[in-house]
């Protein structure tokens, strides 16, 4: 008798309201059945949509769901799907006219899709263009959620009866993406050459770097105006040297040539003695300037102790080049004896 | 051009998917993966799902309307998604991505319904009068929303009330199938159905359809 409730419970959604009220007056009278009442009432509403009747599962909304849910997708279904396909698979195995039905509704399917490209379609709506698509992955990429990508809205498509205008712009934003990626890359190419390049010079290297505004010369391609002393004409020749001395790519691996450096060298002397230090102001300025090129120029050519008596001696004098050449005696101290800085 | 003949292409799009089209596990996985990160690959995954999804959906709906054509679908397949597409940011539960998507399916038809009734003139290639028949029905009954919402809702049951759960709602077993089944006595069966049902009342997925 008990049993024969549970079934009508479960049925409960689909009997009429008279035999709906016969059950009810069944389970008030034992409290466990009426548990299980309730709860199978709370979700009539649910059940009888779904037309689910023990009797006849199939309706005419299931069968075109149970159609073209198969023929959607290979991959094996949810269980609880796949539960209730097969129980439909089993209805259509036993039943011939059901059968038919279903093979109708199928034709009717065929019509209604025969001339819709879904793909094509799609393409169309997103500006995606599948082909170039890598073909699908075999799970979902986990790793995705690790990356640090900007936050992106889905962007709109043209409407689905033209064509979509994203497509070029997206392809003009992934040249500008290109572009500054590029950069970015060459620019860290860059730093790490830079930073090797500094690292690859000698700290004499470094100390005697002479900086390009100190080798500018006066007149265009370096010749000497009119007028102008001996000594600052052997002056120029001398900075024409240095600049022609000086090799480096993009600002990379500089060096100098040593030949060249040695001819500066000599200039840069015979400037220094023929301009004495009590000579006009104009040719004092000029021989302080040659002293400190020469300085420079003896350390690019390792040569500390010629470099340091021509700094001593500029150090001693007031000048435009005295505080220079002081700052650059102490980082000598340091390089020769690190403990006293 | 590509010959589909299965469902015009859209199985080829569902496959490229790594999942059933109907796993919402996956589905809602991918979904907050992608509100999260917002990576382009999980978007496009996403755009595959929704218009396999909406596709799905207008097909078993023309099935059902057969006077409907499929320039009707096209359009209809395509004015959906796009909106969707467009709104994905815009759910607030993100655990019932799949039912307002449904649910946005299901209104986008009935609008079209109105809207067909609506015209003054019919014009020669109209379909024929569309009575408020099809609105009622629509209400009543719709499987492609409800179904795979259902199924996802029995599969979050815990194990030893997802399958006498299973067994009842989708496999139509009788109350003594059930007990013999499981091998349970039937006041177990019983109180695991009465637990099952009050559990499925509460998800929060099936509020909707109650």
């Amino acid at each position: 008798m008990k049993e024969t409730l549970g079934n009508k419970i479960l049925h409960y959604p689909w009997l009429s309201r008279e035999a709906q009220r016969e059950v009810e007056q069944e389970a008030l009278r034992d409290p466990a059945w009426r548990e299980l009442l309730e709860a199978i009432q709370s979700l009539t509403p649910l059940l009888q949509s779904l037309h689910l009747t023990p009797e006849d599962p199939m309706s005419e909304e299931m069968l075109a769901f149970y159609l073209v849910t198969r023929r959607l997708s290979d991959r094996p279904l949810p269980p609880s799907l796949a539960t209730l396909f097969a129980r439909l698979e089993a209805q259509l195995e036993a039943d011939p006219t059901l059968r038919r039905r279903c093979e109708e509704m199928a034709r009717q399917l065929d019509a209604l899709v025969r001339k819709f490209d879904a793909p094509a379609h799609f393409e169309r709506l997103t500006g995606r263009s599948l082909e170039r698509e890598t073909e699908p992955v075999p799970a979902v990429a986990e790793e995705s959620a690790f990356y640090e990508v900007p936050a992106r809205r889905p962007e709109i498509a043209g409407a689905p009866d033209r064509p979509a205008r994203r497509p070029a712009r997206r392809s003009a934003w992934r040249w500008v993406e290109r572009g500054a990626f590029m950069v970015v890359v060459l620019s860290v190419i860059y730093g790490g050459l830079f930073w090797w390049s500094r690292a690859a010079q000698s700290e004499l290297e470094r100390l005697g770097f002479i900086a390009p505004a100190q080798l500018e010369v006066e007149q265009y391609r370096g010749e000497a105006a009119p007028g102008t002393s001996e000594a600052e004409r052997t002056y120029q020749e001398a900075l024409q040297e240095i600049r022609a001395a000086y090799r480096s790519y993009l600002g990379l691996f500089p060096h100098y040539d040593a030949e060249r450096l040695a001819r500066a060298e000599s200039l840069l002397v015979a400037v220094v003695t023929t301009a004495p230090k009590s000579s006009p102001l104009r040719q004092e300025a000029l021989r302080q300037e040659a002293q400190w090129l020469l300085g420079k120029v003896r350390l690019l050519r390792h040569d500390v102790d010629g470099a340091r008596q021509v700094l001593q001696d500029l150090a001693a004098q007031e000048g435009p080049y005295t505080e220079a050449a002081r700052q650059l005696l102490a980082q000598f101290r340091c390089l020769e004896t690190p403990e006293l800085c | 051009m590509a010959v589909h003949d299965e469902l015009g292409g859209l199985e080829a799009l569902a496959a490229r998917l790594p999942f059933h089209p109907d796993d919402q596990e996956a589905v809602v996985a991918l979904y907050e993966r992608w509100c999260t990160s917002r990576h382009p690959t999980d978007l496009e995954l996403l755009e595959l799902w929704l218009y396999c999804f909406v596709g799905r959906y207008f097909m078993v709906r023309m099935l059902r309307e057969p006077h409907l054509s499929e320039v009707e679908l096209e359009q209809l397949i395509g004015d959906t998604f796009l909106r969707l597409r467009c709104q994905l940011d815009s759910v607030r539960e993100r655990d019932r991505f799949v039912s307002w998507v449904g649910t946005a399916c299901r209104n986008a038809f009935l609008n079209y319904l109105r809207n067909l009734r609506r015209r003054p003139i019919p014009e020669p290639d109209d379909p024929p009068f569309e009575g408020p028949e099809a609105e009622a029905q629509l209400a009543r009954e719709d499987l492609t929303r409800l179904l795979p919402v259902l199924a996802a809702a029995v599969e979050r049951l815990p194990d030893f009330l997802r399958e006498a759960a299973r067994l009842a709602l989708l496999e139509g077993l009788t109350y003594h199938e059930i007990s013999r089944r499981l091998e349970k006595p039937p006041g177990t069966i019983r109180v695991y159905l009465s637990r099952a049902f009050r559990r499925l009342r509460q998800d929060s997925a099936l509020q909707e359809f109650l």
